[in-house]
């Protein structure tokens, strides 16, 4: 849970928010005492402050600060919310509030207060668990902006993501049962639970009830491919193709199961239709300098081979593109250049696996 | 219109059934694993079978190798309980009906030794009388039975000096130096006990990858000719690489005159074994581009065969691997060099769901290319737990072969078993060329051939200057060429003589090319007929 910047709120809440005297005095060496690690004396000094001069708002944001780093979110939860009683605009307090309601389970109360602070995360956090999902997923977002790598957003993104994916499955499967995206939805969910036979199953039925669904071919070659069924993900590849023949993707999965299917010289054309479609594809260079190799064009799968070097130095694929290099160096009576592309590849594949 | 009826007469050979799956009267032979908790690997990768004529009478015999009992709790020194009845190979002897009869004990094969858990075989007449030989290998003690010429053999391995030991797979009889002498190279798998098994997996427990255990050298025996050998691999180079390795297949690939050896590695890069012609190899598969595959990923090389499967006159490779690595079949392009041709061929499709292990270039329909026959099963029998699209039990494949391209053909069964060894020979001598196939812990499958379309010729060799039954001949028949030998595919050994498909060919040109150099030649020769052909002096 990320929690405000503590010390530089209190030091500016101390100086900016008079009390009586006293009060002041007790709160500055409260501060004093926090900023040594003495957060026992601090919180006395500031119980003080509060009892000398009620009012005082800076004290209760004070002493909910010290309560908060100590992890004792509960106990910083009463004279927090009397800080802002005193001033609903006193800094830092609503985030604290916000974030330690949360802590203690009550995300919905703590949705204004982290909504004023601006602290995404938690309010991301606090969304999801009040199942405010499309909200979440945009604070997540935004948080992740700032934080990037942050692992209880990321986890949280993924989870709102996935129980908003839920609803709207459940709701497709409840309002619309034998609609094609019905049956795709759960071809999705099998397939995620690796059973092939379910989902192949579910995209058929989607795909009698809606032949040009788009997506659905595709996704049901691409069971047939992981289930090393190479003719019937040729066929789906090739209707997804058809359907959509500005999808990269489909054409390139087409010219990979041609190109398993032993038919080279239609993989080939395939694989350079993927080309044009998304240039500077590592995947797309690959196999299209398989194909053209097999074909026997040498000079194009160089090309394609040293393209993707140039894109991917350092990856599985590029020291397949190493390997297949190797191979035409050899077979040109280039021995020295063989070598130097077989010595790349090994170091690749020596590092990978050591 | 003559493309399509160029396809339809293919297809039309496709849907004829070549095969039927019988077991002939009298082959009650029951494998048994043993299969434990523990899952020891010896457990999932025995199965050899061989196809030899011991006593001369014209009707091929099959050898079949049992494995031994296992328990989970296995301690120095191991016993698989080789002496009771159940765990002993077997001897079976053709009868003129085409039963056939046990004759295990009568012939001396009874006990394989205590020790020794069953692996494969290798047949070949070491010392040339005659009388083809038996070298049986094991995780123990590989044993030599010499064979007496009177339907008995004798345990001559202490005395040969063939013990090897540690973990052997298949071996095979050829002759490197070409001194009329059969030499013997025997492949082993790994350094590996049972008291140090590891099992891998998670929720399940499965046999573990080869990469688990150590890497080992295999063994090169030179035979002295006076019935003894000599442990070669050290000076000939063969022991300089380690390798986790199987299969073993011999054939002359660069057309110098001398055998050279491809070695089937699991799981890293396969050997070819270069003869240098002076008692001594060089390990060239990388630059020979036989090591990996296209992608350059290792594979579990499993089986293997070594002949030309396209008809120009050099031989070629298939070697069998797991589900989802495809068959690797490398066409031999000249000059050392070699062309991964999985693709192209069509085996890609065919294997891509199917794990290999016994495997030979054979022309089952006698139409003059040589069709693929592989035995199938995963190695772990508890893949679908893992992967419910893999299967541990699996028909063989049989593939026609259609000028180079291969189409999936009927094998006469599609009763899923855990096939291994499979060894290839004319039993019936028809003409046409069968398959006995060891499974896993049950019975062995036998193939009968009833394809009767086409006309064939049969040649045994037997060799005068050259080793007596003139293994590593080349022989070239009206433009097909085999390579003579017993060894190739896995753990198994297949018929000495050598079988052309000739189509609707009514004469045949032979020519033979032996091991010593001698080059022989008929004219005119009638097709239909089993041919012996004597080594001219």
């Amino acid at each position: 849970m990320m929690i405000p910047h503590l010390l530089l709120f209190m030091a500016m809440t101390a100086q900016t928010r008079a009390g009586s005297a006293e009060a002041v005095q007790h709160v500055q060496t409260g501060i004093a005492a926090e900023q040594q690690g003495r957060h026992d004396d601090a919180i006395q000094q500031f119980q003080t402050a509060t009892r000398l001069d009620p009012q005082f708002a800076a004290a209760y944001v004070n002493l909910g600060t010290v309560y908060m780093e100590q992890g004792s979110y509960a106990k910083a939860i009463p004279p927090l919310r009397r800080a802002i009683q005193l001033n609903e605009n006193i800094e830092g307090a609503r985030g604290m509030l916000g974030v330690a309601l949360l802590t203690q389970g009550y995300s919905a109360e703590a949705i204004p207060y982290l909504k004023a602070a601006g602290l995404q995360g938690p309010l991301g956090i606090a969304q999801l668990e009040t199942g405010d999902l499309e909200n979440s997923i945009i604070s997540l977002g935004a948080a992740l902006k700032e934080h990037p790598n942050d692992p209880q957003l990321l986890f949280s993104l993924s989870r709102a993501a996935g129980l908003l994916s839920k609803q709207a499955g459940d709701a497709l499967l409840a309002t619309h049962p034998n609609s094609a995206p019905a049956h795709e939805a759960l071809a999705e969910n099998y397939w995620g639970l690796q059973r092939a036979a379910n989902a192949e199953k579910e995209y058929q039925t989607a795909l009698q009830l809606q032949p040009q669904l788009p997506g659905a071919h595709l996704a049901l070659g691409k069971i047939y491919a992981s289930t090393q069924q190479w003719t019937q993900a040729e066929q789906q590849f090739q209707a997804e193709a058809t359907l959509r023949p500005g999808d990269a993707e489909s054409a390139y999965r087409l010219g990979d199961a041609l190109l398993t299917n032993g038919k080279i010289r239609q993989a080939q054309a395939e694989l350079t239709r993927a080309d044009k479609l998304q240039p500077d594809m590592p995947e797309i260079l690959y196999d299209l300098g398989k194909a053209e190799s097999l074909n026997g064009d040498v000079g194009g799968a160089e090309a394609s081979w040293k393209h993707l070097l140039r894109i991917e130095p350092n990856s599985d694929l590029s020291a397949k593109a190493h390997f297949g290099l190797a191979g035409i160096y050899r077979k040109q009576g280039k021995p020295a250049q063989a070598a130097r592309e077989m010595k790349a590849f090994e170091s690749m594949k020596g590092n990978k696996n050591p | 219109m003559f493309r399509f009826w160029l396809a339809a007469a293919v297809a039309a050979s496709i849907a004829v059934g070549i095969f039927r799956v019988k077991t002939p009267a009298g082959i009650d032979f029951l494998h048994q694993n043993s299969p434990t908790p523990k899952k020891y690997l010896i457990e999932t990768m025995g199965g050899g079978v061989a196809l030899l004529d011991y006593n001369n009478d014209g009707l091929l015999d099959v050898f079949l190798v049992n494995s031994g009992q296992l328990s989970p709790s296995m301690h120095a020194p191991y016993n698989f309980q080789r002496s009771l009845p159940k765990y002993w190979n077997r001897l079976y002897r053709q009868n003129r009906d085409g039963s056939f009869t046990d004759v295990t004990k009568a012939a001396g094969l009874a006990n394989a030794g205590d020790g020794n858990y069953g692996m494969g075989v290798a047949i070949g007449d070491y010392d040339n009388d005659g009388f083809p030989d038996i070298y049986v290998t094991n995780y123990g003690k590989n044993t030599l039975y010499h064979n007496n010429g009177d339907g008995t053999f004798t345990d001559v391995t202490a005395k040969a000096g063939v013990t090897a030991g540690g973990w052997s797979a298949s071996a095979g009889f050829f002759d490197y130096d070409n001194d009329g002498h059969l030499d013997l190279l025997v492949t082993r798998y790994m350094e590996w006990d049972p008291a140090h098994n590891k099992a891998c997996g998670g929720s399940w427990v499965t046999y573990c990858p080869p990469g688990a255990f150590p890497a080992t050298t295999n063994i090169l025996y030179h035979n002295n000719g006076d019935g003894t050998f000599t442990d070669v691999s050290n000076s000939s180079g063969i022991a300089a690489k380690k390798g986790r390795s199987l299969g073993v297949a011999f054939a002359d690939y660069d057309g110098d005159g001398y055998p050279d050896i491809f070695v089937a590695n699991d799981g890293m890069e396969e050997f070819l074994f270069h003869n240098n012609r002076n008692g001594t190899f060089t390990e060239r598969a990388e630059e020979a581009g036989v090591a990996l595959s296209d992608d350059g990923n290792p594979y579990a090389g499993m089986g293997v065969d070594f002949r030309d499967y396209d008809n120009d006159g050099k031989p070629d490779l298939i070697v069998t691997n797991l589900a989802k690595q495809i068959y690797a079949i490398y066409h031999n392009d000249g000059n050392g060099l070699f062309s991964y041709r999985s693709l192209q061929t069509g085996l890609a499709k065919l294997s891509a769901a199917s794990s290999g292990w016994g495997v030979g270039f054979v022309d089952f329909n006698n139409d003059g290319w040589k069709d693929i026959f592989v035995a199938q099963s995963h190695v772990m029998d508890n893949v679908e737990r893992i992967n419910p699209s893999m299967h541990y039990k699996e028909p063989p494949m049989l593939a026609l072969n259609s000028k180079g391209v291969f189409h999936r053909a009927d094998v006469g069964t599609s009763l899923p078993v855990a096939g291994r060894g499979a060894a290839f020979g004319d039993l019936r001598n028809t003409g046409r060329m069968d398959v006995v196939m060891g499974v896993l812990g049950a019975h062995p499958e036998v193939f009968m051939n009833h394809d009767s379309s086409n006309h064939w010729l049969t040649l045994t060799l037997v060799g005068t200057k050259s080793n007596r039954d003139g293994i590593g001949s080349r022989v070239v028949v009206n433009g097909q060429t085999q390579n003579v030998t017993t060894a190739g595919s896995y753990l198994s050994a297949s018929d000495k003589r050598v079988h052309f498909g000739l189509g609707a060919d009514t004469t045949a040109s032979v020519e033979i090319f032996w091991p010593s150099g001698i080059h022989q030649e008929l004219k005119n020769v009638k097709v239909d007929q089993f041919l012996t052909v004597k080594e001219a002096q």
